[in-house]
């Protein structure tokens, strides 16, 4: 038993999920669960699954057998999506797509519950907030594409963060960006999690940063994913804006 | 001749149907680019040429065949999509040809109605008529309204389908609406652009504003405005040298596509 399975509540739990595809068993008899304020990164190396086990998780692919839960609640019956922020793998869009890093952040707030409505002022400030932190506030009228790899990557976070979500999913956040890069990604990261009671869950092929960050030794392997976990318990930062945490 | 032709009411028609088509397809067709579904436009069009000819063959209104059998394909193409994930492009072959080759067995039953057909195959001024324009103006407003309410979710969506869904869009619902929209529009815009051409004011509009356009928002502005000044020029050539107004507007396009390409450094918006 783990020592804070008392004090915080589950945001994932995966029981004994199974996933096949084309007959061939992707993985099988998965369990896993997710506590608040766990940072949890998913090794495997290509092929192991990583990306359709995140899927399961948000609902995407449907296991074939076993249950998925997201705060307690069956996926498929999940409905408060603003809980959950997403940062896709960066080579995942179009870098010719013509749009500008401000509506990109701000599609971030396009969920259920804000379908036929238009975004207030508020929410608007909300995005340029996110975009401070971030430290991208110049580049809100430049498109996407123009911007080099660290910049998408915190474009993608800022947008993944506007909603304040307590539980934030990346897919592999490092592919195709430069160490020194990576380094101020991180540093920014450990400091949410640290301060701003969000839960983590980080798909990497990276081992070298996974250890030097979350341990050694992983504490869950299901086949080729292994499950590595920090959970923190440090004290929450009383500035809630976000915009004190700007990366040094 | 210019004022008689601009006066005419059959022009004034086809001139209404084709500014309401100018802002409708390219439209629709930022978000087709986008998705890579390019060839839909294609797909569809001769599917609803199959309808046409149905249409004529079993006299049913040609508009109104051509308009099931494109909704009818456009569900083949997203069940097709679905089944080939990632060969978007397979199932508009499959579907396309499958357009195709119905429509070349209802002409075969049908010889002596191949005269007409052809306005449908190059489009025409002439032939537009009341129900026609209504039909055009009942699609616009579907369109601009579909846009005004969903524009934001349309965005994501192309922008990147897996945020669409962890958002808790309904990715699907969005993707067959697309797709039905399309159908829409081909069905009514082929009286006017013809069907081999209707899918060049889905795209072409939208090739050119990629090239200048910097955000979302001004990507959609130019590709209507481009798609306005060809439709307008285009039919007033049309009208004026009696050409088959698909080709003026298409071949106008092409030459905007090109003078943008060729001064794009200067004119970023």
């Amino acid at each position: 038993m783990n020592e804070w399975n008392e004090c915080h509540n589950e945001i994932i739990s995966l029981e004994h999920v199974a996933y096949r595809y084309d007959n061939q068993n992707v993985f099988e008899d998965v369990n896993f669960k997710v506590y608040e304020r766990d940072f949890v990164g998913l090794i495997g190396s290509n092929g192991a699954g990583k990306t359709t086990l995140l899927k399961l998780m948000v609902g995407l692919l449907k296991p074939t057998s076993g249950e998925v839960r997201l705060f307690g609640t069956p996926v498929r019956q999940f409905k408060d999506w603003e809980r959950i922020g997403y940062v896709p793998q960066k080579n995942s869009f179009n870098p010719l797509f013509p749009a500008t890093v401000m509506e990109v952040v701000q599609s971030g707030m396009y969920n259920r519950r804000k379908m036929f409505r238009r975004l207030t002022h508020e929410d608007k400030e909300k995005c340029l907030d996110a975009l401070k932190v971030m430290k991208i506030e110049n580049l809100a009228d430049k498109r996407i594409g123009q911007l080099s790899g660290g910049q998408q990557q915190r474009a993608f976070l800022a947008r993944a963060m506007v909603n304040k979500p307590e539980l934030l999913i990346l897919d592999e956040p490092t592919v195709g960006i430069d160490i020194e890069t990576q380094k101020d990604f991180f540093k920014l990261l450990q400091h949410l999690h640290a301060h701003h009671e969000m839960t983590f869950i980080m798909v990497s092929h990276d081992l070298e940063l996974v250890n030097s960050w979350l341990g050694s030794e992983p504490v869950q392997c299901c086949g080729k994913l292994n499950f590595y976990r920090k959970h923190s318990h440090d004290q929450p930062c009383i500035e809630q804006d976000l915009t004190h945490s700007v990366m040094s | 001749m210019l004022i008689d032709i601009l006066t005419s009411q059959f022009f004034q028609r086809a001139l209404l149907g084709g500014v309401l088509i100018g802002v409708t397809a390219p439209m629709l067709g930022i978000f087709l680019v986008l998705r890579r579904l390019s060839m839909i436009g294609d797909t569809l069009a001769h599917v609803t040429i199959a309808g046409v000819a149905l249409g004529f063959l079993i006299g049913v209104y040609p508009i109104w065949a051509g308009l099931v059998f494109a909704l009818i394909g456009s569900f083949a193409v997203e069940k097709l999509r679905k089944a080939y994930k990632t060969y978007a492009e397979l199932s508009i072959a499959v579907i396309m040809s499958g357009g195709v080759a119905l429509a070349s067995l209802f002409f075969t039953l049908g010889r002596n109605f191949n005269a007409n057909v052809n306005n449908y195959f190059f489009g025409s001024i002439y032939t537009l008529n009341m129900l026609d324009l209504a039909i055009v103006g009942m699609v616009t407003l579907i369109v601009i309204g579909f846009m005004m309410v969903f524009f934001k979710e349309m965005f994501l969506l192309s922008f990147d389908e897996d945020t669409a869904a962890v958002n808790g869009l309904p990715v699907r619902w969005f993707n067959l609406a697309l797709t039905v929209l399309t159908a829409l529009v081909i069905s009514a815009a082929i009286k006017i652009v013809g069907a081999l051409l209707v899918s060049a004011l889905l795209t072409i509009p939208v090739a050119i504003s990629l090239l200048i356009a910097r955000s979302f928002k001004k990507a959609i502005i130019v590709s209507v405005l481009v798609s306005e000044l060809a439709v307008i020029g285009g039919l007033i050539a049309a009208g004026v040298w009696n050409l088959a107004p698909g080709a003026t507007i298409v071949l106008l396009l092409i030459a905007i596509l090109i003078i943008t390409m060729l001064v794009r450094k200067g004119i970023k918006v």
